[in-house]
């Protein structure tokens, strides 16, 4: 493949790509006519003002915020999949927010609860400002039209959430986060939102240290090209299939964002941070609702006995997560659960509490019983062990106000961002509203700054174009290649990551994690995917998306490794205090042009909330 | 036993027949037996999916040339509906089209969607800042509807989408509209209901296909109804649509109690019922039209009771 | 077998399924089926209705129902639509609307049970295939027939609860106890579109063109439906239909109840296979 990439290859390339958001833009010039300091577009290059990548709640409230601060700007949202097949959708309990101040709740408890929640690693400035927009946002949606569950007053109705002092986690029955899916996607056809959908976000262009772009796969067609964008806002999730099928989140969850940055050079924050959820069924992983917990059901062993008693007798199944799924798991390795090692699991009794009440208020769980462990939990309890659930480590942003990166021009919002609101651990119910707020906050953000800013002149963003064009020829086009290659690595990938840097970390076990790590790299890059057909490559997707996976295995495995204490879901069988003194910092992963990783620190906000231990 | 999957490579159409052992699949969903398929014997088949859970909408495809919801299908399911076949015939959603094997283009729903108006326009009353008011009933109202997750697979067998899509939307975007319409907070129900009535709200041909997939147990033809008695009781009443709804409704209440079809063809189309000429023709050479009818048919007996019950219902319900 | 209804004929068999009612009444009694006509019955709102009032609809279906409910014995239809609409009518009043209508009902005197089951000729003979088969005079050897179910015997399944609405075998059944044979008919489970053939006129004689070409695809001698709206719209509509999309085929289109008389030894004439506007008269 020629060194030269014609200009003529250039735009017949991104022509695909150039017709869809002309179509979406109205048209290359007027995307220019916009702003006040114009350079001519002589690349050639599709040009967009504000390019948010993932459709999720975060992705989509960013661009309605960005259309609605300045309608002259062309917003597009990128994403690999259809809007709604997000993750968003399949959070179930609820959305945070204080608006009801009767019986003494506040958003500075809030705030604490987080801060406490997140085992003091949350930057308290952070979480006070958080919880006054979670505050207003509950409004908001509601205006919006988002249905909620009503009290008899008509007002928003509120349940209990893990790890709160008082009952804030609004809902609307156990679909919460589909309703909030389905709302942000109404708001953002009704807001003129352009989608560019089946797009793959490849790589992001970082130039003089300012974002000029991104390349992007159009996985219809399979051409890729390079999209220059004045701001770009990465809404791309989290990471936690890097414990592959050992998760409750969707097989789309690969971190394509913070491995982006981390190729780019900037920052991913507290990598390490992942939550693990206590109740996943066992085939698969998906989750049982800690709504279950929260309406009565409880928890057993071998023994029939509730164990959560040994652990946090005035909370049993209602404490923590983090708590609780470490509860299940020493009860594994003590031999009081049922199967062995990574089939190995606990019971969840709801029977005790009647069909018709399962019927009413937990329907959905009944139906994840049925599917997956063809079984009745009306009737019997359910098979469930810890499934990893949430990433509170992501793309390092600097401010809650701005939700802007280090590098002008690049924001980040939802799951994917690490301000940090969740610090080592995130309380149930924080997420949606993180990702109400957190998008928002970076639409607009990004609208202003593209209000103000140029394209670049988009020569790296050309040079990672042309890479990304050789490596699919290269991987589907040598004709070589066992279906299971990829599969297997991948399979093994989760193992290793669930076995040596799951719930319960030690030293030797990341060491080992480590070397295996070497080979898996040296696999990966040695793999080759016996489909050569560039239309619709799921093959090739996949692919790329277990690179973002090793690449986010190997932060996390940093920080891990790095982080010599225990806190929040991190927890070291060999450092098991919390040691404030060293590690009341944020762990800062970057990653080096010849693609060594480095760790620094940065120190944790600390406010008006004590630091002190973390009991419940 | 085999599996005979409908693939397009982005050129050309063929099938390709995937043999597996039962006992692999017997105990997993329909997604589940896909990824099998994809991850042991040919990565090159492309499907979509994510969530696994039934609630992202991604994996809708068609068995035997009905759509289900991949991931929310057990196998077993399948071997009881289809009396133990050991051959299926998987195919991407009807109505769709197809980008490669099982994956197919939302686009142009997304486009339709648009029409509706989606996203409530919220009374005066309420604000960004304070919120609104609803009670739980009015909730559960719509809470069904808002249970739809743009699986796609009301669309995919939907008669009249096959017939013609040029006048018609997917049955999901007639369900989006029905959502925010009834929904108590809206300032203005025909926001929504009119651009409903400008695309193709009479076009439904009651099939039910759209009732009977749904994985999420919704109606879109309930809520097609829903929408054209709302048009209706608002004026929009012009149109052959609602004049042959009409006709019905007059002809029970307020006439005979049972239909007459000389009027309602009259009243139908009017006295262009040129277009029905060829028909109507038809219909007396074969003896089956009493030109008679026209003056009216006998009052069914205990008319008068049934017009009783049914202003009683009407008061009772006035809104 | 439960052998005698309270029968509720719909609209369209006194006047364009003419030829639907005279069949009925020459099987019934051979098949020792009793059908008492409900007295006073109203239209079902046939699904157009239900698109006006909702309200008044369900009344007048509530009241169907009490009045089969009177005469103690279940309901039978012939018509699809019928079915559908009563059938549904009863689940909204048994699953909660009973008392509320009933409040209407009172001020004609009447009262909603909920004692009467409601069924369809074609799901009482594929109960019963036996009988048939114990009934048949001329079997219906080397018959080729496109059995076409129609939309509302078979959708919504909840809401009729008989078979599998993906793979149903009622017709079949009781197709084969006629000695005919049934041919494969890849739009068997299609719309025919009657309850749009005035809004979307286009599109559903496009509809009903590709059954019947299907049909005729297959070699079929004919096309049997149970439903009369089913059989106006392939049969009154079928040379318009053959017209706009300029297809020669023309296969003629059976009532369930004539294709069952003419098994029985009825004479053609008295299934009113002269009504039939497109020519059946090669099978009487």
């Amino acid at each position: 493949m020629s060194e030269q990439f014609t200009r003529r290859e250039f735009l017949q390339s991104a022509c695909i790509t150039m017709g869809a958001l002309a179509v979406s833009t109205g048209g290359v010039e007027q995307a220019f006519a916009a702003t006040s300091t114009s350079t001519p577009n002589t690349s050639g290059m599709p040009t967009c003002d504000v390019l948010i990548i993932g459709s999720g709640a975060a992705g989509l409230r960013a661009a309605v915020a960005a259309r609605k601060k300045n309608p002259n700007l062309s917003v597009v949202v990128v994403s690999k999949v259809m809007p709604t097949r997000s993750a968003t959708t399949m959070a179930e309990g609820g959305i945070n927010g204080v608006i009801d101040f009767s019986e003494g709740d506040s958003f500075e408890l809030h705030a604490k609860d987080t801060v406490k929640g997140g085992d003091f690693l949350v930057d308290q400035d952070t979480a006070l400002k958080f919880a006054t927009y979670a505050g207003a946002a509950i409004h908001e949606l509601d205006y919006l039209g988002m249905p909620f569950s009503r009290n008899a007053k008509g007002e928003v109705n509120k349940r209990y959430a893990g790890g709160a002092s008082k009952i804030r986690c609004n809902f609307a029955s156990d679909k919460t986060g589909h309703i909030l899916t389905h709302t942000c996607l109404d708001d953002a056809l009704k807001n003129g939102v352009k989608f560019l959908m089946d797009h793959h976000m490849l790589d992001l262009s970082i130039e003089n240290g300012h974002c000029e772009g991104v390349v992007l796969r159009n996985i219809r067609t399979g051409d890729i090209a390079p999209v220059r964008a004045k701001s770009v806002v990465l809404a791309t999730g989290g990471y936690t299939r890097v414990f592959w099928n050992r998760t409750s989140t969707p097989y789309i969850a690969t971190g394509d964002g913070a491995a982006a940055v981390l190729r780019a050079g900037l920052v991913f924050k507290d990598p390490e941070m992942l939550q693990f959820h206590p109740t996943g069924v066992c085939h698969g992983g998906t989750l049982i609702t800690e709504a279950a917990r929260g309406e009565g059901g409880i928890l057993l062993n071998n023994l029939g006995e509730r164990f959560m008693k040994r652990y946090v007798p005035n909370k049993m199944e209602l404490a923590p997560r983090d708590i609780v799924a470490r509860s299940i798991e020493t009860e594994i390795r003590e031999g009081r659960a049922f199967g062995h090692d990574m089939e190995a699991y606990v019971l969840l009794d709801v029977t005790h509490l009647g069909k018709e009440k399962i019927m009413r208020d937990l329907p959905q769980i009944r139906h994840i019983g049925m599917l997956f462990e063809n079984m009745d939990l009306v009737e019997k309890p359910i098979a469930i062990r810890p499934t990893a659930h949430y990433s509170m480590g992501g793309i390092h942003v600097t401010s809650i106000d701005t939700m802007a990166t280090p590098a002008p021009g690049l924001f980040a919002a939802g799951e994917a961002s690490c301000v940090s609101i969740h610090g080592a651990n995130r309380l149930g119910g924080n997420s949606l509203c993180d990702a109400t707020v957190t998008g928002r906050i970076a639409g607009i953000n990004a609208a202003e700054y593209a209000a103000k800013a140029d394209f670049g002149k988009g020569k790296r963003l050309n040079d990672l174009t042309l890479k990304w064009t050789s490596h699919f020829k290269e991987i589907t086009g040598s004709g070589k290649g066992n279906v299971n290659d990829m599969y297997a690595l991948r399979e093994e990938m989760g193992a290793a990551n669930w076995y040596n840097m799951g719930i319960f970390r030690t030293e030797s076990k990341l060491l080992a994690l480590a070397d295996k790590h070497a080979e898996f790299q040296a696999r990966y890059e040695a793999i080759r995917i016996p489909n050569a057909n560039p239309v619709f490559n799921t093959a090739y997707t996949e692919y790329v998306e277990l690179g973002n996976l090793l690449l986010a295995s190997r932060a996390a495995l940093m920080g891990a490794t790095a982080r010599k204490e225990s806190r929040g879901s991190h927890y070291r069988e060999d450092y098991l205090k919390r040691d404030d003194a060293n590690f009341l910092k944020h762990s800062m992963v970057t990653m080096d042009e010849s693609g060594k990783m480095h760790l620094d620190w940065k120190d944790v906000v600390v406010g008006q909330f004590k630091i002190e231990e973390r009991k419940y | 036993m085999k599996f005979i999957i409908d693939r397009f490579d982005g050129k050309k159409n063929y099938q390709q027949t995937y043999t597996v052992e039962k006992k692999d699949i017997e105990a997993l969903t329909l997604l589940g037996t896909l990824l099998f398929i994809k991850q042991h014997q040919d990565l090159t088949l492309n499907f979509t999916a994510s969530c696994r859970m039934a609630i992202c909408g991604a994996c809708g495809v068609r068995v035997n040339g009905h759509a289900y919801l991949a991931c929310d299908t057990k196998m077993t399911e399948l071997f009881e509906e289809y009396k133990d076949a050991d051959t299926f015939r998987i195919s991407p959603l009807s109505n769709y089209t197809v980008i490669s094997d099982l994956a197919v283009d939302w686009e142009p729903s997304i486009e339709n969607l648009r029409k509706v108006k989606p996203g409530l326009v919220a009374k005066s009353e309420f604000s960004e800042k304070e919120g609104c008011r609803q009670n739980q009933e009015q909730y559960d109202r719509i809470v069904g509807q808002w249970d739809c997750i743009l699986c796609g697979v009301c669309a995919s067998e939907c008669n009249k989408l096959s017939a013609d899509r040029s006048d018609y939307m997917e049955p999901f975007v007639y369900t989006c509209a029905w959502k925010v319409a009834n929904d108590s907070r809206t300032k203005d129900p025909m926001i929504h209901v009119k651009p409903a009535v400008a695309n193709g709200l009479w076009n439904c041909v009651h099939c039910h296909e759209c009732t009977n997939r749904c994985p999420k147990h919704i109606s879109a033809a309930e809520d097609i109804a829903g929408l054209r008695a709302m048009a209706m009781r608002k004026g929009l009443n012009s149109g052959v649509g609602p004049a042959h709804a009409k006709s019905f409704y007059t002809d029970l209440v307020e006439d005979s109690g049972r239909l007459n079809e000389i009027r309602l063809a009259l009243r139908t189309e009017g006295v262009s019922t040129a277009l029905r000429a060829g028909t109507a023709i038809t219909l007396m050479r074969a003896g089956k039209m009493n030109p008679l009818e026209i003056f009216g048919g006998h009052t069914i007996e205990g008319h008068k009771d049934l017009v009783k019950m049914i202003e009683a219902a009407k008061a009772a319900n006035k809104e | 077998m439960q052998n005698e209804f309270a029968f509720f004929p719909g609209c369209v068999l006194t006047q364009a399924a003419i030829e639907a009612k005279m069949s009925l009444e020459a099987i019934a009694p051979i098949l020792g089926i009793k059908l008492k006509e409900i007295n006073g019955w109203s239209c079902c709102g046939a699904s157009q209705a239900q698109d006006v009032d909702p309200l008044a609809t369900l009344v007048a279906n509530a009241r169907n129902l009490a009045l089969a409910e009177k005469m103690n014995l279940p309901v039978l239809t012939t018509c699809s639509t019928c079915l559908l609409m009563l059938r549904r009518a009863k689940a909204q009043l048994d699953n909660g609307q009973k008392e509320k209508i009933n409040t209407y009902l009172a001020k004609g005197n009447m009262t909603y049970k909920g004692t009467s089951e409601v069924t369809s000729l074609l799901w009482v003979l594929a109960q019963n295939a036996d009988l048939i088969k114990s009934k048949v005079k001329k079997p219906l050897t080397g018959l080729k027939v496109a059995v076409f179910y129609g939309c509302h015997s078979v959708r919504p399944e909840k809401d009729l609860g008989f078979e599998s609405s993906v793979n149903p075998t009622s017709f079949e059944t009781v197709v084969k106890a006629l000695g005919a044979e049934v041919i494969p008919f890849e739009k068997r489970l299609d719309c025919c579109g009657f309850h749009a053939v005035y809004p979307a006129e286009k599109s559903v004689m496009k509809m009903t063109s590709g059954i019947v070409n299907s049909a005729a695809e297959s070699k079929a001698d004919c096309v049997v439906t149970p439903c009369p709206l089913c059989q106006m719209q392939l049969d009154i509509y079928q040379d318009d239909a053959q017209d706009t999309t300029k297809s020669k085929a023309r296969v003629p289109v059976l009532h369930l109840s004539q294709l069952v008389g003419l098994a029985l030894g009825v004479p053609a004439k008295k299934l009113g296979l002269d009504y039939n506007v497109i020519d059946a008269s090669k099978l009487g």
